[in-house]
């Protein structure tokens, strides 16, 4: 009589258990259809930064925040790189990742920046290029593909990142 | 039907440790932890894991002299990941 | 003494000490990037910190006061650290110790007053009883072999008071240096050594640790591996465990103790908020562990009177391991620290430890920081709080408060001031309170009426100055 009870009890529980995992099932489900109705309705989540107005161009896609110490460094070397190789086809975009748009302002008063910045607060254009370090450069030849990415910035291999722009802005489009 | 009911469990405890393994699984590679450009409150002072290491060994030297216990703190990682 | 004696190595805090050669050598890591000393903003200084290069140079001030005119300490202490453009850091670091005031003996109170001695060399010969130090005396003693001028410094307790020796005093000073950089694939190897130095105690350190960060640097895990080697050089000599208080100069000077212990760590930046992290510690000592001037009563198995006083006795062989686990949230403008550590030894000490803060940012450069501090252990399996005369004497015996079992709470306030962006200073104060049972259940004939709790509270002061500068 004991087995018999306890094996109603395991197929009770076995019965809940199959519930629940379908209702966890529907719950995800639902959450993943609901983030992205609400992200497409709401265009001001979904940052966009079209570069096809670049294309034929070289582009130096640099992600920053005012939180990074290194990006203090890069701004005055991508000045340099946007005043003398402006003219040979480079454009220089720096994305800003800050949450708190003041903190960004703060920063260029403070660092001057003669080159576009994109703001990107919720990260939606840093996630579509993915990356682990900050800063981070994708260097973007003029077919439009990511060629060089540069991880973090360091003073000393500006000449090696130099030598990167250069050997792309020396490319032809086919 | 109530012969089955233990094999049930069985597979239904089985396949949920299978997903509850794979999701542990793919949680360690990867998707824990913020993206790198929402480390902005990790590069801040008070975030770091021992921001005022004099003060702290003054607190210790403190408790190490009245307690029979000491140690077991450790200061590596977290900040921004700059760089 | 306990504040003293023990330095905490444990704690792996990067201190170092200052050389005029090594601070050159500091300067002269750091050329003037001309875009570096641009205007800084008001809130935060990122002009220091990963890829930057930099120093900082960091100072605190201890005043420590026990209550009841018992330990008081001023311990200043200083930091230099210069960071390369590299991630790589130099460290020196100096901490300065004076110590004052009354000490427990070690010894239980009694109904009539109670008498200590401890030696004392003299440079000439004894003459007269004089007055020294804390209000105790000077006694000669009659000339022994190989022992001329030999003099005691006697003390007495006044009956239903807790024995204190009032006659110390110490200094220590202790420097430390560190490198750290990263190495290859490795996100961190470090170094550093570390020598401390008091009257009759010293200690020489040394410790190597990696660390690898992955998980695009939201995973740390590292291993710190530590050693040390303690020389203990009493005034008067090393007494034999659990033998009879004596003035004489002992023969045996000076006893030593090796430790080795490493730290596995794991930090987690869990989400864009929380960063946790979880340590385990081993330790193992070997040596000479036992308190040298620390008395453990002997009683009358009826009238709980003292019949004399043993030297205490600890093991020679102590291995502990803890668990620590830290928390910090951001949620602005109050940031909150949450730790917990679990400790265990084969002392049979086991203890916890809960510590909580949070820190309020009050405006852009000021900040307000309340903590509590809640900490309790078990007694050594080899605490006692005296001996019956006439029972067999254990191996091991020891009446130091340290290893008794208690609880203490400790309320901290700390008001932080960036008064410029490169620069913070800070005022702490606090209080500790200790709890333990003073009338334990087995207490025999007059210590039924005396408090055997040798504990005691205390109230600290700290300041604080970091400075940032390139």
């Amino acid at each position: 009589m004991y087995l018999s009870f306890s094996t109603s009890v395991v197929a009770h529980v076995a019965r809940k258990l199959q519930t629940m995992k379908l209702v966890l099932k529907a719950t995800v489900a639902f959450s993943i259809l609901l983030g992205s109705i609400w992200s497409t309705t709401f265009p001001v989540f979904a940052a966009n930064l079209d570069l096809s107005a670049y294309k034929g161009k070289v582009v130096l896609l640099d992600f920053w925040a005012s939180w990074c110490n290194p990006c203090r460094q890069s701004f005055p070397w991508m000045n340099a790189m946007a005043e003398t190789m402006g003219p040979k086809g480079l454009v220089v975009i720096a994305v800003n990742v800050d949450h708190d748009r003041e903190l960004a302002d703060e920063f260029l008063r403070a660092n001057d920046a003669r080159f576009t910045i994109v703001y990107d607060p919720n990260g939606a254009i840093a996630s579509k290029y993915q990356f682990r370090d900050m800063p981070t450069s994708f260097l973007i030849g003029r077919d439009g593909k990511v060629h060089y990415v540069h991880n973090g910035f360091f003073p000393d291999r500006e000449s090696e990142y130099f030598s990167d722009i250069s050997r792309l802005l020396n490319q032809t489009v086919q | 039907m109530a012969n089955q009911a233990p094999q049930l469990l069985a597979k239904s405890i089985s396949r949920a440790g299978i997903v509850f393994a794979l999701a542990l699984a793919c949680g360690a590679c990867s998707t824990i932890g913020p993206d790198p450009w929402q480390k902005d409150l990790m590069a801040r002072r008070e975030m770091q894991p021992n921001p005022y290491p004099l003060e702290v060994a003054a607190a210790e030297h403190i408790y190490f002299s009245k307690e029979a216990s000491s140690g077991g703190r450790g200061f590596a990682g977290g900040g921004c990941g700059c760089n | 003494m306990q504040l003293k004696r023990r330095r905490p190595g444990r704690t792996r805090e990067r201190l170092a000490a200052a050389s005029a050669s090594l601070l050159a050598a500091t300067l002269a890591l750091h050329s003037d990037p001309a875009g570096a000393q641009n205007a800084d903003s008001a809130h935060t200084s990122n002009d220091f910190g990963p890829g930057t290069l930099y120093s900082e140079l960091g100072s605190a001030l201890l005043i420590y006061q026990e209550t009841g005119g018992r330990v008081m300490a001023i311990e200043p202490s200083a930091s230099l650290t210069a960071h390369g453009a590299d991630g790589e850091e130099l460290t020196f670091g100096f901490t300065l110790d004076a110590v004052s005031g009354a000490t427990p003996n070690g010894a239980v109170p009694s109904d009539q007053t109670q008498t200590f001695v401890t030696p004392l060399k003299l440079k000439g010969s004894c003459t007269t009883v004089t007055t020294a130090s804390g209000g105790s005396q000077v006694v000669c003693l009659p000339p022994t072999q190989g022992q001329q001028n030999s003099a005691e410094r006697l003390y007495t307790t006044p009956p239903n008071t807790l024995p204190v020796d009032k006659g110390f005093r110490d200094h220590r000073g202790a420097f430390d240096l560190g490198w750290s950089q990263p190495l290859g694939p490795i996100s961190l190897v470090g170094f550093g050594a570390g020598y401390s130095l008091e009257r009759d105690y010293q200690a020489i350190t040394a410790n190597g640790r990696i660390e690898q960060t992955f998980n695009a640097n939201d995973t740390t895990v590292s291993l710190s591996v530590n050693s040390e080697i303690d020389s203990s050089f009493p005034y008067g000599g090393i007494p034999e465990p659990l033998t009879a208080m004596d003035p004489h100069f002992k023969d045996v000077t000076a006893r030593q103790k090796t430790q080795l212990g490493f730290v596995l760590g794991l930090t987690e930046v869990l989400t864009r908020r929380w960063l946790t992290q979880i340590d385990y510690s081993y330790d193992a000592q070997n040596g000479y562990q036992s308190d040298p001037y620390r008395f453990i009563s002997l009683v009358d198995p009826v009238s709980g009177e003292p019949t004399n006083y043993l030297y205490e006795s600890r093991p020679w062989n102590r291995t502990s391991q803890s668990v620590f686990w830290e928390n910090k949230l951001d949620f602005d403008p109050v940031v909150t620290d949450l730790s917990l550590r679990y400790f265990k030894d084969n002392w049979g000490i086991t203890s916890k430890t809960a510590e909580l803060s949070e820190r309020i940012n009050l405006t852009q450069r000021t900040y307000l920081e309340p903590s509590a501090r809640w900490y309790q252990q078990s007694a050594a399996n080899f605490f006692h709080y005296y001996l019956v005369d006439g029972a067999a004497l254990p191996a091991f015996a020891s009446a130091d408060t340290r290893l008794n079992a208690f609880t203490s709470m400790t309320y901290g306030l700390k008001l932080g001031f960036r008064m410029t962006p490169r620069t913070e200073l800070d005022f702490s104060g606090g209080f500790y309170r200790q709890m333990g049972n003073g009338h334990p259940a087995e207490a025999i004939g007059q210590l039924k009426q005396q408090n055997l709790f040798g504990g005691t509270d205390a109230a600290y002061v700290l300041l604080g100055y970091n400075w940032d500068f390139h």
